[in-house]
C-alpha cells in the first residue's frame, strides 16, 4: 500500500485507500508527535499498524513543516509546494491554475502551468494572515471558529493580520463597541485583502483554494469577489497536501 | 592617519590604500568569518542599534570598535546610505573617517575626483596606484579563471566561488600571500571531478548572504550556483580597461538597470535554470526586487536574511520548494 502524509504545524493528515475507498485521518500534532512517533536512532519510527489499520505502507511520502524537523523514516519527502500542486492538478484534472493554500502557520499562492509548478508565493518567516492568525483573533472575539467563518456582512477595515499584534486592533474594535459579526467579517476580509497582489501578479482564469482556510466560506467568498472570479475550492481541503503525497509519482 | 590596517565598509579602490604601503581589511568579511558573528550583532543591539536595522550595518560597527581600528574608508553612496550615520558613530568613537562616494550617475569625472581626493588624503600618486592596477591585475585574471572552474567544469563550488570573489575586496590584507593561496586551490581543482553535473545550475544576485550556512544548503537540495553576481563585481570583471573604468563598469554601486543587463548576460551565458535573490531585511535595495522580478524572466526565489546565523526553517522550506519546482520543469 501507499501513503501520503502532511506534517503541518497545526495538523497531521494522513491520505491512504484502502479497498479502494479513500480514508482520510487527521491528528493534532502534538497529540501525534506524543502517540505516534517512536525515536529510533537518530530517526523517528511512525507507529504504522496503529495509523494505517494494521498495514504497513511500502511508499510513505511526506511533506509539511514537520517533515524536516523531524527526520522521518519515510520513504521520500516532497516539498509542500510540489505537494499541494500535485493535489490540485489531481483532483481538478486542471493544469493551468493559481492555487491559494492558507494553512495553518504558512500562506502559499502557487502557479501551475501545464502541470508543473511554473512559480510561487510562500509567507516569510510571519504567519500573518495564516490559519493561526484567524484562530487567535476568534479567540479574542470569544466565537468558534466555525462561527467566525460566516461572518461576511459589513466587513470593518482591520490593518494587522499579524497572529500576535492583531489581537490589540481587534480588542480596540471591541471597545468601540463595533458589534462582534462585522468584526468578524473585517478579520476574514483583511487575510484575503492581503493575499490579493499577489494572485493578481499571475493573472490565471482558474483560481483554486485549498487548506484548512479554504472552509471559511467568508473567505472565499470575498476572494470570488476581489478577483471577480469564482474561487473553486478542492474537497477536502485540508488533505489537499496528504493527497498529493499519495499521488507523487 | 594613524592606523597600518584601513578598514573599509564595502569595496573601494584597493589598489589606492595598498599603494600608501597601507594594508586593507574588509569589515564585512572580519565579521562574517568571525566565529562568533552574532556577538558583533548583538554588542551593536546593546551600544542602542534598533532591532529593525540592518544586520550588516550592526556588524560593521561592532567589528570596528571592537577590534580597535583607528581608520576607516566608508562608501556613503554606491552601498548602502545608513554608512553616512555609520561614519558618524565611528567619528563619535574617536575613528578616523574617510567619506568614498560612487557618483549615482557614473559620470567618470565625478569618479575620478573621488579617487583623486582618495589618492590625495592617502599620500599616493597616480603612478604608484597605476602600479598597483597592474599587479592587481595578475590576480583579478586567476580569479576569473577560478570563476569559469565553477560554471564551466564544476571544479569550483559555489561557496569557494562566493569566497574568493568576496574576498577580492581587501584580498585577506595581503594581496601576495592572497595570490599564493589562490594558485593553490586552482592546481589542487585542475584535475576534479565535475560533482555537480546533475545538479541544478542556480545564480546567486544580490549582496552576499548574511545566513552563514546558505551555500550548504543550496548544495544539499543539489543546487550548483554558478554565478555569485555582486561577489563577481567584487573581483571587477573588466579590469582589463583601465583604472577608473574598472570602477565604472563595476556595477554594484550604480543602478539597477546595468546590474540587470550584467545579470541577463551572464544567466544566458553560464546557463543558469533559476535565481535566487537575497536581500537583507531593512535594505532599500529590497525594492529592486520588484524591477528584477519584472524584467528577468527565469523563475526567481527572494529570500530575506536578518541576523548572521544558520537558515532557519521557512527559508529552507521555501529553498526546498524552488529547487524541486526547478527540477520538475
Amino acid at each position: 500500500m501507499k501513503a501520503g502524509i502532511d506534517i503541518g504545524s497545526r495538523s497531521i493528515k494522513i491520505y491512504y485507500e484502502s479497498g479502494g475507498k479513500p480514508i482520510r485521518k487527521k491528528f493534532d500534532t502534538v497529540r501525534f508527535f506524543k502517540d505516534y512517533l517512536h525515536k529510533k536512532g537518530d530517526k523517528y519510527d511512525i507507529g504504522y499498524k496503529s495509523l494505517f489499520d494494521g498495514q504497513i505502507p511500502d511508499i510513505l511520502v511526506a511533506t509539511g513543516y514537520g517533515k524536516l524537523a523531524t527526520n522521518l523514516n519515510v520513504t521520500k519527502t516532497v516539498s509542500e509546494i510540489i505537494a499541494h500542486a500535485t493535489g490540485a492538478v489531481k483532483f481538478s484534472k486542471n493544469k493551468n491554475m493559481t492555487l491559494i493554500d492558507i494553512g495553518g502557520q504558512d500562506t502559499k499562492v502557487i502557479n501551475i502551468e501545464g502541470g508543473h509548478v511554473a512559480d510561487f508565493y510562500m509567507n516569510n518567516k510571519c504567519a500573518a494572515g495564516s490559519g493561526r492568525y484567524i484562530e487567535n483573533m476568534a479567540n479574542v472575539l470569544g466565537v468558534s471558529l466555525d462561527d467566525i467563518s460566516k461572518m461576511r456582512d459589513n466587513p470593518i477595515r482591520i490593518d494587522s493580520t499579524c497572529a500576535t499584534f492583531g489581537e490589540s486592533e481587534v480588542l480596540s474594535k471591541l471597545f468601540e463597541g463595533i458589534p462582534v459579526p462585522e468584526i468578524g467579517a473585517g478579520i476574514n476580509l483583511a487575510v484575503v485583502k492581503r493575499l490579493i497582489p499577489i494572485i493578481l501578479r499571475y493573472n490565471n482564469e482558474n483560481i483554486y483554494i485549498s487548506g484548512g482556510v479554504a472552509k471559511n466560506e467568508a473567505v472565499v467568498r470575498f476572494l470570488s469577489h476581489e478577483l471577480k472570479k469564482t474561487v473553486k475550492i478542492i474537497d477536502f481541503p485540508d488533505f489537499n497536501g496528504a493527497y498529493g503525497c499519495y499521488n507523487y509519482e | 592617519m594613524n592606523g597600518k590596517i584601513i578598514g573599509i565598509t564595502s569595496t573601494i579602490p584597493s589598489e589606492i590604500i595598498y599603494a600608501s604601503g597601507k594594508s586593507l581589511c574588509d569589515l564585512n568579511n572580519i565579521y562574517i568569518t568571525s566565529e562568533e558573528p552574532m556577538n558583533y550583532f548583538e554588542k551593536a543591539e546593546i551600544a542602542g542599534f534598533p532591532n529593525t536595522y540592518c544586520g550588516w550595518i550592526k556588524g560593521l560597527y561592532s567589528v570596528a570598535i571592537e577590534n580597535k581600528i583607528s581608520d576607516v574608508v566608508a562608501v556613503t553612496q554606491g552601498d548602502c546610505s545608513n554608512t553616512e550615520a555609520l561614519m558618524e558613530l565611528y567619528r563619535y568613537s574617536n575613528i578616523k573617517t574617510y567619506p568614498f562616494a560612487y557618483p549615482y550617475s557614473r559620470e567618470k569625472n565625478i569618479l575620478k575626483a573621488e579617487m583623486d581626493n582618495l589618492m590625495a588624503s592617502f599620500d599616493v600618486s597616480n603612478e604608484d596606484v597605476q602600479k598597483k592596477f597592474d599587479r592587481f591585475a595578475e590576480i583579478r585574471l586567476k580569479l576569473h579563471k577560478l570563476d569559469r572552474m565553477t560554471y564551466e567544469t564544476g571544479k569550483i563550488s559555489g561557496e569557494e566561488n562566493h569566497i574568493w570573489l568576496v574576498s577580492s575586496s581587501d584580498f585577506n590584507g595581503n594581496p601576495d600571500k592572497f595570490e599564493k593561496k589562490l594558485d593553490g586551490l586552482i592546481k589542487s581543482k585542475e584535475y576534479a571531478n565535475n560533482k555537480y553535473d546533475s545538479f541544478i545550475r542556480l545564480g546567486y544576485i544580490g549582496v552576499p548572504p548574511i545566513i552563514t550556512d546558505f551555500y550548504r544548503q543550496v548544495e544539499q537540495l543539489q543546487g550548483h550556483i554558478v554565478f555569485n553576481e555582486v561577489q563577481r563585481q567584487f573581483a571587477m570583471p573588466s579590469f582589463e580597461k583601465g583604472l577608473y573604468e574598472q570602477y565604472l563598469d563595476y556595477t554594484y554601486p550604480y543602478d539597477i538597470f546595468r546590474r540587470i543587463e550584467d545579470i541577463k548576460r551572464e544567466i544566458k551565458k553560464r546557463e543558469i535554470r533559476g535565481l535566487i535573490h537575497y536581500v537583507q531585511s531593512f535594505c532599500f535595495r529590497t525594492l529592486e526586487d520588484l524591477i528584477i522580478r519584472k524584467e528577468i524572466n527565469i523563475p526567481i526565489l527572494t529570500i530575506e536574511g536578518d541576523k548572521p546565523q544558520p537558515m532557519d526553517a521557512r527559508t529552507k522550506i521555501r529553498l526546498e520548494a524552488f529547487t524541486e519546482m526547478l527540477r520538475k520543469q
